[in-house]
């Protein structure tokens, strides 16, 4: 009885800190947003307030939900000290833009901290601190100050085209990945220094070959997240129901589309919406969570489908690997417009360009140089305005050269995997693993790495004083 | 862990680290670089009289008799032509007179220019304007403008531009020195081209008679740049000259430069639109030269001012 007692009690505890902490980010992030909404529907007349967001309030929010949910589960609230709740939330290295961490990652951590500095801690932390921010200072900014001026023209109205659309949207894509992984790498770093081994967030999301893959690599420690407390949940509720209901479940051969709309889509496309909003307070956040709902649902479903269809899993590998990373690829630089523009409007407009609404355009200077090429592609529709071709094919150099690094390099957790960068590798980095890389690309304590490091910290700080803020600094 | 420790001790590798990042950046913070081209390469609207400065102290034989200093007030309110003929009608001798006032108070760029001046020409009188305080801040065109001696060099205390600037100098060389390489190559170097030349004078007058304003306008603007506190000092008095060092250590430099070379100074107080009050710094300036100040006549009458910062054409005619 006073257990039961003592259980409702905490339930009620826990149902009330959810609701402040949810409390508080919708006042700041979507207060304004829901208003105005209401303002555009009902077409009242309610002043809209300009509420300051505060920095980083998703991420702070999204940790305090997970030790909220992780002392509940595991019944540690009593050993819970209120420094060690400040220290959680607050450890500077994670503070603002992730990665989102585990009250059980974390405690036994700085439990076991001496707080003392240690060359090995400083030399990797540094290390990894150096590479995130020639990732971030170097190639995300680098690739940012051409792709913000096509964002810029298409919020301005310009339609852009063919070329310029796609060049838009991978150049984004790409801006966005260098960004936020060597953001991420950074706090692996400056945590590392203290001693501490976060999780990690990025495990080369590009090279994924289906989208449960790319986002099983992408902002990892919040796909957990979404998986952990709001997809499983969601799924488990919806499982018990259709058995009370006598319906079957989606597993064996009797799976109906009932089943999977009810069980793999409602979930998906519920936790991708919500994800979408948890980005940001706009229509096109919401949109590009739903796009990718949709892209789950249906991978989801063709994995249900494929070993029916086609039972040969070697033969399905071996072909549907390259065809699945293509359209993964794919598949994410279409939805990224959503993400990047500052409008549904203006994420139209790219996303129409992509897919041939705006025509193609291309710089007259083509057709002036190569007349025979000009005519050939004018029968085709293509149209050349007064436009600068350099750079054009700055940009697309620019994508050419990130998507190269993206997809075919080993990323900083694959280089630095000896020295165990991250509270746990992936099965794909296990420490020792033979990746295949050569000693060249493996990380070590030599003359020669710590060179190339000081060299990669001289250049990401010489381009340091442009630099744009991090595109996660504002979720 | 230690198993990988095969090559270097950690805190080697760290020292190496740093010091190979150290190493270049002071290379390529020590690449040279034409200074002109330094100058020329603001285009900022706000900045771009930089380039015209240096062209007319390397470039215009005219003589530099009398230097005008300062911020937009200066540019504003000072109408070379005018002070060069008013001296000419008074049967003076020196009378060449320049504007090299710039926008935003900073006196880094102020001593810079100063500098450049003193050390090429032989200007008889420097007039440096002087406000109602000075700021906090230094000029945002010092890093794109200095020597790099002169942006390591720059005092530490309190000055918050100090790393910015010295983190800005290796990329800025970097740029300066691959344009000026890439112009050598292409046998396009940067040149004084005499038909691009501005002439002896930019004073960026506003000779639109139109531009006067209510006083009713001015005064809600005067209440507007009150309550938001810019020309009150933060720290208790005795800590004044603390919050505002390097301003003060920078127009100290300047004042013992033109000292050194024997150059007459006067400090010239262009307050804003009906403001009487004696500068906060005054008994500093009083210790290097006397001050001029604006005519109370020319001070209050809203007619003379565009608005509450600097005078019209009117204004800077009657000044």
């Amino acid at each position: 009885m006073v257990r039961n007692e003592d259980k409702r009690r905490r339930k009620h505890l826990l149902f009330s800190a959810v609701v402040v902490d949810l409390f508080l980010l919708g006042y700041y992030k979507y207060a304004g947003f829901f208003l105005g909404a209401v303002d555009t529907i009902a077409g009242t007349d309610l002043a809209v307030p300009a509420i300051l967001l505060p920095l980083g309030i998703s991420f702070y929010t999204f940790q305090q939900l997970t030790l909220l949910a992780d002392i509940s589960n595991e019944g540690r609230a009593q050993r819970l000290r209120f420094h060690h709740f400040l220290l959680f939330v607050i450890f500077f290295p994670h503070l603002i833009a992730g990665p989102i961490v585990h009250h059980r990652e974390m405690m036994p951590q700085f439990e076991k901290a001496d707080y003392r500095l240690r060359w090995p801690n400083l030399a990797v932390g540094g290390s990894l601190f150096a590479m995130g921010l020639f990732k971030k200072a170097v190639m995300a900014d680098g690739i940012a100050a051409y792709v913000s001026p096509l964002y810029a023209d298409a919020s301005a109205g310009h339609h852009l085209s063919l070329v310029y659309a796609w060049a838009a949207a991978f150049g984004f894509l790409l801006q966005m990945y260098f960004d936020f992984s060597g953001y991420s790498e950074m706090a692996l770093g400056l945590a590392r220094m203290v001693g501490i081994k976060l999780p990690i967030n990025f495990n080369s999301p590009l090279k994924a070959t289906s989208i449960t893959d790319h986002w099983s690599r992408w902002h990892m420690t919040l796909t957990r997240f979404l998986r952990e407390y709001l997809y499983t949940p969601l799924t488990t509720l919806l499982t018990r129901r259709r058995k009370i209901k006598g319906k079957g479940g989606i597993a064996g051969s009797k799976a109906t589309a009932g089943a999977f709309l009810s069980l793999i889509a409602l979930p998906s496309l519920t936790t991708m919406f919500l994800a979408g909003l948890w980005h940001g307070a706009g229509y096109q956040f919401l949109v590009w969570g739903l796009l990718h709902g949709l892209y789950i649902s249906i991978n989801q479903g063709w994995r249900l489908v494929s070993p029916r269809i086609w039972p040969n899993r070697e033969s399905y590998n071996r072909i549907m690997r390259p065809i699945g990373f293509i359209l993964t690829l794919l598949c994410v630089v279409m939805a990224i417009p959503f993400f990047r523009a500052d409008s549904l409007s203006t994420a139209s407009n790219v996303f129409g360009g992509m897919i041939f609404f705006n025509g193609v355009k291309l710089p007259e200077v083509v057709a002036n140089r190569l007349p025979a090429l000009g005519t050939v592609l004018v029968q085709f529709g293509v149209v050349f305005e007064q436009a600068d071709l350099t750079n054009l094919i700055t940009i697309w150099l620019w994508i050419a050269a990130l998507l190269l690094i993206a997809v075919i390099s080993p990323n900083v957790i694959e280089i630095l995997r000896h020295y165990e960068p991250v509270s746990s590798l992936p099965t794909t980095i296990t420490a020792g693993r033979d990746l295949g890389l050569s000693r060249f690309l493996t990380f070590r304590f030599s003359c020669s790495w710590a060179v190339a490091v000081g060299l990669t910290l001289a250049v990401s700080l010489a381009c340091l004083p442009q630099p744009t803020s991090f595109i996660y600094f504002n979720f | 862990m230690d198993h990988v420790y095969t090559h270097l001790h950690p805190s080697h590798f760290l020292w190496i680290v740093l010091a190979t990042a150290l190493a270049l950046l002071i290379a390529l913070s020590a690449l040279p670089d034409d200074r002109y081209l330094r100058f020329k390469s603001l285009t900022e609207p706000e900045v771009v009289k930089a380039g015209w400065i240096y062209e007319r102290i390397h470039f215009d034989p005219t003589p530099i008799d009398v230097v005008f200093i300062g911020t937009s007030r200066t540019v504003a309110g000072i109408d070379s032509e005018i002070v060069e003929q008013t001296c000419r009608d008074a049967g003076g001798k020196y009378c060449n007179s320049v504007n090299f006032g710039m926008l935003h108070l900073g006196r880094n760029v102020h001593w810079l220019l100063a500098r450049e001046v003193i050390r090429t020409r032989m200007p008889r009188l420097l007039v440096v304007e002087v406000q109602e305080t000075e700021f906090r801040a230094l000029h945002p065109a010092f890093p794109f403008l200095a020597d790099p001696a002169d942006i390591v060099s720059a005092p530490l205390v309190i000055n918050t531009s100090f790393l910015p600037d010295l983190g800005r100098l290796p990329t800025r060389q970097i740029s300066l020195f691959a344009e000026n390489l890439a112009r050598s190559l292409f046998g396009t170097q940067t040149k004084f081209v005499p038909n691009h030349y501005r002439g002896s004078h930019w004073d960026d007058i506003d000779k639109d008679q139109s531009s006067v304003v209510s006083v009713a306008e001015l005064e809600r603007e005067r209440a507007y740049l009150a309550s938001a506190g810019i020309a009150k000092t933060r720290l208790p008095a005795p800590l004044q000259r603390l919050e505002y060092r390097a301003n003060l250590l920078y127009l100290q430099q300047l004042l013992n430069l033109a000292r050194e070379r024997s150059i007459e100074i006067r400090f010239l107080y262009i307050p804003a639109f009906h403001n009487t009050a004696t500068p906060i710094f005054s008994n500093f300036y009083n210790k290097f030269a006397p001050s001029w100040r604006m005519p109370e006549e020319i001070v209050n009458r809203h007619e003379l001012w565009r608005d509450v910062d600097h005078l019209n054409y009117a204004g800077a005619n009657a000044l």
